[in-house]
């Protein structure tokens, strides 16, 4: 069974095109599907390392902060 | 991992942001809630259980981050001024409306206003007022714009 990983945005915090950009730059690392719902998006992580297995949405997540935040600022 | 709710009236959205982005290599730090009444930062440490003490830093940075964008926001027309005239010293121009060409018709005025450089650059070089200094100082006539010359040329 191939792994999988979800971490939710709430689009007030988080815009698509940080999302967007966020899995361009990870694209070696996982792929990954993107859906809408109500709060804003749900980004799904698929076929990464065993070894990354723990800590890989989250790191995801930061990322995507990371390029929000330096918009932001 | 702890959770922090915050009051963007008191810390505005883009401090909590520039926060985050600080504590981006400590912990895994993600936003939630409303921009306009309660902005949630959830924090988890990525090493041990140090969530609390990061939170706890967290809301100290909040609070000199804040400080520095109000004092950021107050003294912006200061900066903006100090900028702006450092960069036009440097590149050698006055306010247009200072300069004076010394050029005797007003289309002729006009046109070395928009220009500038010309004759500013004469000003401050040879310490000329315009065409009568110019010719004092600067015999050869290296000074005197290349249109002007080529003007006096045609008009001959």
């Amino acid at each position: 069974m191939r792994k999988k990983v979800s971490v939710s945005f709430n689009k007030k915090f988080y815009s698509l095109g940080s999302i967007r950009k966020s899995i361009e730059e990870y694209r070696d690392v996982a792929d990954f599907d993107i859906e809408k719902t109500g709060r804003g998006f749900s980004v799904s992580l698929y076929n990464f390392d065993n070894a990354l297995a723990g800590h890989v949405g989250e790191e995801f997540s930061n990322h995507v902060l990371s390029i929000e935040s330096t918009k932001k600022v | 991992m702890n959770i922090l709710k915050i009051k963007p009236e008191i810390y505005p959205l883009r401090v909590v942001y520039s926060c985050a982005y600080l504590f981006l290599d400590k912990a895994y730090i993600s936003l939630d809630g409303n921009p306009q009444k309660e902005i949630l930062v959830r924090i988890k440490a990525k090493k041990g259980n140090g969530s609390q003490r990061i939170a706890e830093e967290f809301m100290n940075e909040l609070l000199s981050a804040s400080l520095r964008y109000r004092i950021a926001k107050e003294n912006k027309k200061i900066r903006e001024y100090i900028v702006g005239s450092a960069l036009l010293s440097v590149a050698g121009e006055a306010p247009a409306a200072s300069v004076d060409c010394g050029c005797g018709d007003d289309e002729s005025k006009k046109r070395h206003a928009a220009m500038n450089w010309g004759h500013v650059k004469n000003i401050r070089n040879y310490g000329g007022g315009g065409r009568g200094m110019a010719k004092k100082d600067d015999p050869l006539g290296i000074s005197i714009p290349w249109e002007e010359k080529y003007e006096k040329k045609s008009k001959r």
